[in-house]
């Protein structure tokens, strides 16, 4: 069936950019975001016509593979990828551009899991049932982990915040 | 607690939303990467294909097979491979960029590079039985795996350095940790007399050492190690799993599981890492 992967790489084409940017808010590097993207495009690209039947919004279906894969698959820095062109990490400059934002260095040091919350909920704007729908979890799995995760985010904010004292914070 | 330094509550609401529309959140993908991840799932199909029909023992023949596809694909459009660096990450008998090597150092035979320009986009066929026999006499003979140079590492440890150890049993071990970032799990540089070599670690405060990669070339006891093709891989582990189309997961002993990281076109392997079974760092 040559015309469903034709379909499939016109889609990757379309949306690479936008599931890349995702998949950074979602690992909290580009290196992550750049093998979570290859991992789960290539398995969901493998079974296309399948995907497409069965979800009706492949986009969406993928958005959520990627917040399950990177709870479920552990994922540390890659030095290359072939996806992304990130600088390697190994030869000297550091890539984080949120390097100086607490909120940014807050929400990396978040379990994955809590942080696929925070990221459901406010880059996806999915409601409380939406997420635990997506990462099958209950509802009140997703409550806990939302609500760990705002604590933690306010407690570290404020030693940032502390830490911080004297100079300007941005 | 919950107020920034000057006082105002803090809108982290807000400040999330801001955050997640920033622009410096885009991720550039290489020229090519819409084509290299058709190609891989190309790849995943045709491996999927051929297990399910032929049996496990072809896996590493499949795997061969599958980086001609992505070889092929790329001659056909006359284009470089997804960036440079795949050349600067083959090894040195890599011929050229639209050759991929087999084991033996030898280009692929005319069958595949004759293959009348076949679109990234073409679903590829099953693996016909008729595969190079040299890699299937591999893939059934798995003593004949060529062994990577480098430190030992696995089946649960690099030198003194074990998985599940605590952060102070590490340094009682004679390994010295520098933290190289922050997160639940910890991350940390390590060197010492206790490891054959430095490398990097990260340790679960429920689990203790959760992950072991060393940074200069290591090798598994069956002989893996940075240099190996995915086709020694599948026959030292016939367990072995494919992660993403570069990444290939084995068990190692009761307590372990390999990471192999493959170069971008999937035909060597170039890092060893040594995972704890148990690890829970991804929350």
């Amino acid at each position: 069936v040559p015309g469903e992967f034709t379909d499939f790489g016109q889609f990757v084409e379309a949306n690479l950019a936008g599931l890349l940017r995702y998949g950074h808010a979602l690992t909290g590097n580009p290196h992550d975001a750049a093998d979570l993207v290859q991992t789960v495009l290539e398995k969901i690209g493998s079974r296309w016509a399948h995907v497409q039947r069965k979800t009706g919004d492949p986009l969406a279906y993928i958005r959520r593979s990627m917040a399950n894969a990177h709870i479920s698959r552990w994922r540390r820095t890659r030095r290359e990828n072939l996806v992304a062109d990130v600088p390697d990490v190994r030869t000297g400059a550091p890539v984080d551009p949120f390097e100086h934002e607490p909120l940014w260095q807050a929400l990396r040091a978040l379990p994955p899991r809590q942080r696929a919350v925070i990221v459901l909920r406010y880059y996806d704007g999915l409601s409380e049932i939406e997420i635990a729908k997506a990462l099958g979890v209950t509802q009140g799995t997703v409550k806990s982990q939302a609500s760990k995760a705002i604590a933690s985010l306010r407690t570290k904010l404020a030693a940032a915040g502390e830490g911080a004292e004297g100079r300007e914070v941005t | 607690v919950s107020q920034e330094p000057g006082g105002e509550p803090y809108e982290l609401d807000a400040e999330l939303s801001r955050l997640f529309g920033d622009d410096r959140l885009a991720v550039h993908a290489r020229p090519g990467a819409e084509r290299a991840i058709v190609a891989g799932a190309g790849r995943i199909r045709r491996r999927r294909t051929v297990a399910t029909s032929a049996g496990g023992a072809l896996t590493a023949v499949i795997l061969i097979g599958s980086g001609v596809v992505f070889g092929g694909a790329l001659a056909g459009h006359s284009i470089r491979p997804a960036d440079d660096s795949t050349l600067q990450l083959g090894s040195p008998r890599v011929a050229g960029p639209q050759l991929p090597v087999r084991p033996d150092g030898q280009v692929p035979p005319p069958r595949e590079r004759t293959t009348t320009a076949p679109p990234a986009a073409q679903v590829p066929t099953p693996e016909s039985p008729t595969s190079p026999p040299a890699v299937t006499a591999t893939a059934t003979a798995p003593e004949t795996v060529r062994r990577a140079a480098g430190t030992l590492i696995g089946p649960d440890g690099y030198g003194k350095l074990r998985l599940g150890m605590t952060m102070s049993q590490v340094q009682a071990a004679g390994v010295t940790l520098s933290p190289s970032g922050d997160g639940d799990c910890k991350p940390y540089d390590f060197a010492g007399d206790g490891v054959p070599g430095a490398g990097s670690v990260v340790i679960s405060p429920r689990v203790g050492v959760a992950l072991i990669t060393a940074d200069s070339p290591a090798t598994s006891p069956e002989g893996i190690g940075a240099g190996s093709a995915p086709a020694d891989v599948f026959a030292a582990y016939p367990r072995a799993r494919q992660g993403a189309s570069t990444v290939v997961y084995a068990p190692a002993g009761s307590s372990g599981t390999y990471r192999f990281q493959l170069d971008p076109s999937g035909s060597r392997v170039v890092d060893v890492g040594l995972e704890n079974v148990r690890q829970d760092c991804h929350g």
